[in-house]
């Protein structure tokens, strides 16, 4: 059954309507209704005029939406710039510099001095001559991962062309490492080993010396075969007979000390030999975060350093995000707690005749 | 979504032509809520300021362009009367009180009508207005409210029956 209220709206909408009324209340009600219905007041001239008088405000050509996206990729961006600038400086000298490493020479030998700017891809000049090479690289490497991995590759490339290892040292620390390796390489194959070694990371520092021992050699040939002259001249002499006892002794003598002498020229040789047959490689390697690989433009260099920036903000953000879910949760609450007060204030306002307060209500 | 916006953008009035048609409706609301021609004529103002404003997130799929400005004009006069709440407050510290403005005939009717539109609460006299005055269906009107249909309806039922004791009482004093 339903109440007088629920009754009363329904005739009243359909009085409103239009439905003819059922009884003489309901009469009265349409004729209320009409009467309302017939209220013309219209909008005095001037507020007319003053709402006619409104101009639209001049339309943005963009909005604020793609800033939202735009102004967040350009900081990243620039972000990316001055971070991929500042890692990639020192960084990039050093490529260039292994694009024109120079070979630096000992003063002792003026021909085994390579021009300026010489690469490392360009072949070294054979003399045929004697010399002593000592090669230094300090190589950047992405990760300990990669440190590791060129590592091992650094040791197999020298065995492959001859050589050996003298030192090896790796230590990592956290995401950083090093590693610092002795390697002996085969004199003929020192260009290839250059070039094979400087691929195994980004080019941080590098030094190339020659040293030319070819006239050390020529002279302690010199010597021994003037020894050796001396050694046969005294075994002649010690073979003449009738050689008195006391002469014979000091031929003895003379000779052992020729043979002592030569014995140490020669081992001297040898050394000189076994040095300038292997060139010695320092190599040293560490991990540099965010190593860009070698070759990479400077524009390569600063989307990638963007990306990291991106990658950052984003984790940042999730971070924020769970941690300020819970507060977010609470404004949520707060805020419709506000709307609801401020829906009971709208009513309590609009539940009198007049709006605010009167004389009379003071 | 774009082309949906332009074909949108196609079918939408001008917001000269949208203020040209219901400014009098408008004005006809606030007065009946006010009832105070004054400041109807200025909250008038204001409202149409307000809705050039936010023209471009109006959508006609959405609501009539009265109802509309309607909800607009309903949040502009809240927001003068919360004003003018906690300024009359400050002020009755130090001013003397002033006499009340009374209007008579504010909208044309009977003496009797206007008499007794003028005993009914602002809520009252909004929900007549916008049910009766500006013929606004249940839905429109329930959406400047901000109430249920079916509150506005009983809120228009409940209006309609007090104005008949005013009359009615009016009549016998």
């Amino acid at each position: 059954m339903r109440s007088p209220d629920e009754t009363d709206v329904e005739r009243i909408e359909g009085l409103l309507r239009g439905v003819p009324p059922e009884s003489a209340r309901e009469a009265h009600l349409e004729g209320l209704i009409r009467e309302l219905r017939s209220v013309s007041a219209h909008a005095p001239r001037d507020v007319r005029e003053h709402v006619r008088s409104l101009e639209p405000p001049r339309r943005r050509q963009f909005g604020w939406k793609p800033a939202l996206v735009l102004v967040p990729a350009a900081l990243a961006l620039a972000a990316g710039i001055v971070v991929g600038g500042r890692d990639s400086g020192p960084q990039r000298e050093a490529n260039s510099g292994a694009a024109a490493l120079t070979l630096e020479s000992s003063a002792q030998d003026s021909r085994a001095a390579a021009p300026q700017g010489q690469s490392f891809a360009a072949p070294v000049e054979k003399t045929g001559r004697a010399q002593e090479w000592d090669v230094r690289l300090d190589l950047a490497v992405r990760d300990n991962r990669a440190l590791s991995d060129a590592s091992a590759e650094a040791i197999s490339l020298t065995r492959e062309l001859g050589g050996f290892v003298v030192s090896s040292n790796i230590a990592t620390d956290g995401p950083s490492g090093r590693a610092d390796l002795v390697l002996r390489v085969p004199e003929r194959r020192v260009q290839d080993a250059i070039a094979q070694l400087s691929e195994l990371g980004t080019i941080t520092g590098q030094q190339v010396s020659v040293q030319d021992r070819q006239g050390d050699l020529d002279r302690l040939a010199k010597r021994i075969d003037t020894l050796r002259i001396q050694r046969a001249e005294l075994n002649a002499q010690l073979a003449q007979p009738g050689l008195s006892e006391p002469e014979r002794l000091r031929l003895e003598l003379r000779r052992q000390r020729v043979q002592g002498l030569l014995n140490q020229l020669t081992r001297q040789r040898s050394s000189v030999s076994a040095e300038v047959a292997f060139a010695e490689f320092r190599v040293s390697l560490a991990t540099k975060r965010a190593a860009a690989a070698p070759g990479g433009g400077r524009f390569d260099d600063a989307i990638g350093s963007a990306l990291g920036v991106l990658a950052v903000a984003a984790a940042a953000a999730l971070f924020l995000t769970i941690v300020l879910l819970p507060l977010a949760a609470i404004a949520a609450a707060l805020l419709l707690g506000r709307r609801a007060l401020r829906r009971r204030d709208d009513e309590r306002l609009l539940d009198r005749p007049r709006p605010t307060p009167s004389a009379g209500e003071r | 979504m774009t082309r949906l916006r332009r074909r949108r953008d196609v079918n939408r009035p001008t917001f000269a032509a949208v203020a040209e048609d219901c400014l009098d409706e408008v004005y006809r609301y606030l007065l009946v809520l006010t009832a105070d021609p004054a400041l109807a004529d200025d909250l008038t103002g204001a409202t149409f300021e307000k809705a050039l404003r936010s023209w471009r997130r109006y959508d006609p799929t959405r609501a009539e362009p009265v109802a509309w400005l309607c909800a607009i004009a309903r949040s502009t006069a809240l927001d003068h009367f919360r004003t003018e709440k906690r300024r009359k407050r400050r002020e009755e510290r130090y001013a003397a009180d002033q006499p009340e403005s009374t209007h008579t005939h504010l909208l044309g009717l009977s003496p009797e009508l206007e008499a007794a539109m003028a005993e009914l609460t602002a809520a009252d006299r909004e929900v007549l207005a916008l049910r009766v005055v500006l013929e606004l269906d249940a839905e429109a009107a329930a959406r400047v409210l901000g109430v249920s249909r079916s509150a506005c309806s009983m809120r228009l039922a409940r209006a309609l029956r007090k104005l008949e004791e005013r009359m009615a009482a009016d009549a016998l004093a």
